[in-house]
């Protein structure tokens, strides 16, 4: 950083020696590494992640010995409010892990920064990761291992390990690509088309799965049949009917019945419930069957 | 009975305490981190929240540590099916299926019910788990003031342990109550089981089957627009009449997927043409 140059004399050389640019050791950021990972342990409902951020920063602070009142100052500046998405949130942690590296080199670098990027980025992450992990990659990896393990099919259950290598790959590689790239990374993603095209396409993929499997996994038929008399083979049958308009008529009509009701912003459970209700009531009328 | 509870509690949950809390707390402790630990930590870890999302993993392990393994596949899955779209979004908590897992299947198997009848269970246990998880999260509201005193006294190792220590409560919220679910609860069950009446049961083994539509409309709920419903009707079309399987289907997906982004206009802007071509 300064232009000190060797050969100054011993006065340069001590000035050097406090100037040495401090750097987050390879072992801290490993630390601060299954930290990331532990960010929900305090989830609680006023700063939901604030105390897993703080967490954090112990090993960063420690490797890059900020201590006294810049140790308190910086261990308070990071238990405020934070909640997103654990995924890119890794990377929000990477960021903050250079930032107070940069903050430790240079004194004039403002703390306010830090908190207002956190605030600023923890929003948009969490719409983006939880759109992007929870609502698409995870019903892909889950709706076919459930459909595997419904049919009694072990796979399904080894399946379902493909979670633990997505939580283990988006957790490490964000962490490490927000620490080294820094706040330039923001930027780099809001421009990829890459990453839009990923998001557009995985979407895409779970339109599909999802609607495949209505049509394979939901079981309604109805055996009902109209106008029946003493003759055989007489008498309308109801699901025949429907199967010659398009196969599979009741299993869309069961979605969309499900789908308006929570539409009508109808709890799960009560969903749930009027499900079960009306299923086992129409059972035992014999409607469906 | 309490040596099965006690061996699905640990393999549902338990084990974590040992593998990865405990260097946890040794590290924070003696203030050294370790390369080699922190991929354990990462990789176990990764094991245990794959459990947290996929339903059928802690029905299965606990269809396992009682012999059987194929109700713990259909528990399960029938489980994962009806819960695929609900999720934790922003700060909101819903119903948690992981204990219900965990207890649907274990009455199925010990009580020979059908696993209709045990998934209707899941209701009443997974509401139950969301009102624990409500009570936890508010404890932890007292862990976190505690916590900002100890950040100004610059006290990192009773951060550190706080943070640890506190995060072996999820475990606990749904072990222990496995726990004491099996040991008390199967032959209460069993004896409740018996006293329904057959229209009552086979009405909910039908049910298993239509269940899944609520996962899959929470789903649709989140992700469908007007955009992406034609892709739901091609994936249903193609599965109603050329009878195609979740693989098929995903394959499908995954090259309509790859046709689409290259047609439409929003993702292919002049920006990325000039980036490509440099």
């Amino acid at each position: 950083m300064s232009a000190t140059k060797p050969n100054d004399g011993k006065e340069g050389e001590v000035a050097m020696e406090t100037e040495e640019t401090r750097k987050i050791s390879e072992e801290a950021l490993y630390g601060a590494l299954w930290r990331v990972n532990n960010f929900a342990g305090n989830y609680n409902y006023e700063r939901l992640m604030g105390l897993g951020m703080c967490e954090v920063m112990v090993p960063i602070f420690r490797s890059l010995k900020v201590t006294g009142d810049k140790l308190r100052e910086g261990l308070t500046r990071h238990m405020v409010f934070y909640n997103t998405n654990p995924y890119p949130g890794a990377m929000i942690m990477g960021i903050m892990a250079a930032m107070e590296e940069a903050k430790a080199n240079d004194e004039s670098f403002p703390a306010e920064t830090i908190n207002d990027f956190k605030v600023a980025m923890m929003g948009p992450f969490a719409g983006m990761g939880d759109s992007f992990f929870w609502a698409t990659l995870h019903p892909i990896i889950l709706v076919m291992a459930a459909s595997w393990a419904v049919n009694y099919n072990i796979l399904g259950f080894f399946f379902s390990y493909l979670i633990a290598v997505e939580a283990i790959v988006f957790t490490v590689i964000p962490f490490f690509w927000g620490y080294k790239f820094g706040v330039n990374i923001v930027e780099k993603i809001r421009n990829s088309q890459i990453f839009a095209q990923m998001v557009t396409g995985s979407k895409v993929v779970a339109m599909t799965v999802v609607g495949v499997m209505i049509a394979t996994l939901i079981h309604v038929s109805t055996p009902v049949v109209l106008f029946q008399t003493s003759a055989q083979g007489s008498g309308v049958n109801i699901q025949s009917v429907l199967d010659g308009m398009m196969p599979g008529l009741l299993n869309l009509g069961v979605l969309f019945l499900v789908y308006w009701l929570l539409r009508k912003k109808l709890s799960t459970v009560v969903v749930m419930i009027i499900l079960m209700a009306l299923t086992v009531a129409l059972k035992a009328l014999g409607w469906v069957g | 009975m309490w040596s099965k509870a006690f061996e699905i509690a640990v393999l549902t949950g338990g084990w974590t305490l040992v593998v990865f809390n405990l260097p946890m707390v040794i590290m924070a402790l003696t203030k050294k981190d370790s390369k080699f630990w922190t991929w354990v930590i990462m990789i176990c870890r990764g094991l245990n929240d794959a459990a947290s999302y996929a339903y059928i993993i802690p029905a299965v392990l606990t269809g396992w540590a009682l012999g059987d393994v194929r109700t713990g596949l259909y528990v399960g899955g029938t489980i994962q099916l009806m819960f695929i779209g609900v999720f934790i979004v922003g700060a909101s908590i819903p119903p948690n299926p992981y204990l219900a897992a965990i207890l649907s299947t274990a009455i199925a198997i010990l009580t020979k019910a059908s696993p209709g009848a045990a998934i209707a269970l899941v209701v009443p246990v997974s509401v139950a788990t969301q009102l624990l998880t409500d009570a936890f999260m508010t404890l932890n509201v007292f862990l976190v003031h505690w916590g900002d005193r100890m950040a100004a006294e610059g006290n990192t190792l009773g951060i550190d342990l706080l943070n640890i220590i506190d995060s072996t409560g999820w475990m606990f919220l749904n072990v222990i109550p496995a726990f004491f679910g099996i040991g008390l609860g199967v032959d209460a069950a069993a004896k409740l089981l018996t006293l329904m009446p057959q229209w009552l049961d086979s009405g909910l083994e039908y049910t298993s089957g239509v269940l899944p539509a609520l996962g899959f409309g929470m789903l649709l709920l989140m992700i469908g627009s007007a955009e992406f419903w034609p892709f739901f009707f091609i994936g249903f079309l193609a599965a109603e009449f050329m009878k195609i399987n979740a693989v098929s289907g995903a394959v499908l997906g995954l090259m309509i997927a790859l046709v689409y982004i290259r047609l439409k206009p929003d993702l292919n802007k002049p920006t990325t043409v000039k980036e490509a071509s440099r």
